[in-house]
């Protein structure tokens, strides 16, 4: 039976159009304030009408149908006709918001396997339809673990530039409290960012420290209460403090476990582990966290619990010295041009800080990827661990999953005998600069009598 | 079963290069006339270019370009400095396409592609006979 989707639709619909929506209002206040006549009123309210109106209208001639087999979805003039089967469907997701909760109803989408934009659609629904797709309730709640998620928080690749931006602020608090102590506490706040630094850099400071501030704060919202249960082949997870997340998928759509680690977490031995499922881009949709925050052990058990039979041991190639400079030299590159720019005038000192803060972190970061970076084989995955952006991956590949596998050699990468591979899954690529190519060649491509190559699994 | 480029994608390369070439002197060329004639010089690197890519290039490019069809596997190399070489495993085959645009039924050629979920695969210029026994193993697949 074809139905509209919720009301709520034009919410979400309309929220693209907000600044332009909100302007009328804005003229309005702004006239009161002033006690001037409100100017060009008329036309922004026009146009606010009209976009509300379309919007109106679009909803009216959207249209979806929702059965055991899957669901349709009609949108548009063009009566553009979307179908997801449900049985070729990659993940499952509800999200509930807190202004969904109060209106009772809820957003879900159905995302199928598929490089392609499009290959799903979301759906606001209310919350007795939606609950047709939610998945059953089996087993108790699990991962339930507050300390490691505020530490994942804090230790995020965003906090880490701001707790960076924050070393200068701490130290400056630090000197005040020795010299004026409390009569300078009401100001404190204010001397954290009065630093001897130009305005714009000022600004530069607490914007840094606002998006630390907001990622600590998403990341905690995010994570805290998260869950996963199994039930049979699926996994299902829930979580969020107020935007409430259920995201349902397979355990055969899962293309990579990815276990990802930043600096801080590093150091403190802590992971997040995510499942790279069939699909494009990595949005939650495709990659949803399964273990937000754990140490090894607790990372493996849990591990093992969500995949069972996923236990790998090989031994790991690590790029040779050559090799481990292909890692380096784009953060060296970096370093060196935050080394020029003090020379170039007094005010690009204090950006110079905060440029060689930045290379110096990306360049650790690379260090340390370099140095535990390789791949390694066993009879049913492919071990992975490389670094990239902030972060260092290790990506658990079943060989099932593998699509395509590519070795590629610069001109002076022959002459040294290494190679950078790149193994291609329906979730995504996974790329190491730097191996022997000897040592992959017999380890992925192995010709063996038995079998027991990469792509004959 | 192995493939690998013969004379007959050599000659297809050569003439589809030596288009390209072709194509970028007469930009500038027209570039020279009506705006400044000096710009002519940029013919002599574009012509060696050409010239270093028709003569050389293409025969190592064809050279360095094979591969084999396995029971389970596709594997294949290719190129010059930059050397790539793929491991396809069949069963991840999403689908194949073949080209034969009039340049390369002139030349007794064929390009192969080969769609899995991760993205596309191309074969260039394969000579005919072998890009038909390629494709109907690929065919068989289904």
């Amino acid at each position: 039976m074809k139905r509209h989707p919720h009301p709520l639709w034009l919410w979400y619909h309309l929220r693209r159009f907000w600044p332009l929506l909100f302007i009328p209002a804005a003229r309005l206040l702004y006239a009161r304030v002033t006690g001037e006549a409100p100017a060009g009123l008329g036309r922004d309210g026009v146009v606010a009408l009209l976009l509300i109106g379309g919007a109106v209208w679009l909803w009216r001639t959207t249209h979806y149908a929702a059965d055991a087999r899957g669901a349709v979805l009609w949108e548009g003039l063009w009566r553009r006709e979307r179908r997801v089967f449900l049985s070729r469907v990659t993940a499952v997701g509800i999200v509930r918001t807190p202004l969904m909760g109060l209106c009772r109803a809820r957003r879900v989408w159905l995302y199928a396997a598929g490089r392609r934009k499009g290959t799903g659609f979301s759906l606001y629904l209310d919350r007795e339809s939606a609950q047709r797709f939610g998945a059953r309730r089996t087993r108790p709640c699990r991962i339930r673990r507050f300390w490691p998620t505020l530490v994942l928080s804090l230790s995020g690749s965003n906090a880490v530039v701001g707790l960076l931006t924050a070393i200068l602020p701490l130290r400056h608090a630090a000197r005040l409290w020795g010299e004026w102590a409390a009569a300078e506490l009401v100001t404190l706040a204010d001397r954290f960012i009065l630093l001897d630094l130009p305005p714009a850099f000022k600004a530069l400071v607490l914007c840094l420290l606002a998006g630390w501030a907001v990622a600590f704060v998403r990341n905690l919202l995010r994570y805290a209460g998260f869950s996963v249960e199994t039930a049979g082949e699926e996994l299902c997870l829930r979580g969020g403090v107020f935007t409430r997340r259920n995201i349902r998928f397979s355990r055969r759509e899962v293309t990579a476990v990815l276990l990802r680690q930043t600096l801080p977490m590093g150091l403190l031995r802590l992971y997040s582990a995510s499942a790279a499922l069939t699909g494009r881009g990595r949005t939650e949709s495709v990659r949803p966290v399964v273990v937000p925050a754990a140490g090894e052990r607790a990372l493996l058990r849990e591990l093992y619990r969500l995949f069972p039979g996923r236990r790998t041991q090989g031994a790991f190639h690590h790029p040779p010295r050559a090799g481990q400079r292909r890692y380096l030299w784009a953060p060296f590159l970096w370093l060196a041009a935050g080394a020029i720019l003090p020379f170039w005038g007094s005010l690009w000192r204090p950006l110079a800080g905060f440029w060689l803060a930045a290379a110096g972190w990306w360049y650790a970061v690379r260090l340390w990827g370099c140095r535990t970076a390789g791949c390694a084989a066993t009879e049913d995955y492919l071990l992975l661990r490389y670094p990239r952006g902030l972060a260092l991956y290790t990506a658990v590949i079943p060989r099932g999953a593998v699509e395509a596998v590519e070795l590629r050699q610069s001109p002076w990468q022959r002459q040294s005998g290494l190679c950078t591979v790149v193994v291609s899954t329906g979730g995504g690529r996974h790329r190491l600069w730097g191996l022997r190519r000897a040592a992959v060649k017999a380890e992925l491509f192995r010709d063996g009598e038995n079998g027991n190559n990469l792509i004959s699994i | 079963m192995s493939f690998r480029a013969d004379r007959r994608s050599v000659r297809l390369f050569r003439l589809l290069t030596g288009l390209g070439v072709g194509l970028m002197g007469a930009v500038v060329g027209v570039a020279a006339w009506q705006l400044w004639l000096p710009l002519l010089w940029l013919l002599l690197p574009v012509g060696l270019c050409g010239a270093w890519i028709v003569w050389w290039y293409a025969v190592h490019w064809a050279a360095g370009y094979d591969g084999a069809m396995k029971t389970e596997r596709l594997c294949f190399r290719r190129g010059v400095f930059w050397r790539r070489e793929w491991i396809l495993p069949l069963s991840a085959l999403r689908g194949v396409e073949q080209w034969e645009p009039p340049l390369h039924r002139l030349c007794g050629c064929r390009t192969l592609l080969l769609r899995h979920t991760g993205g596309t695969v191309l074969l260039p210029l394969l000579p005919r006979e072998q890009a038909a026994a390629l494709w109907q193993r690929l065919e068989a697949l289904s």
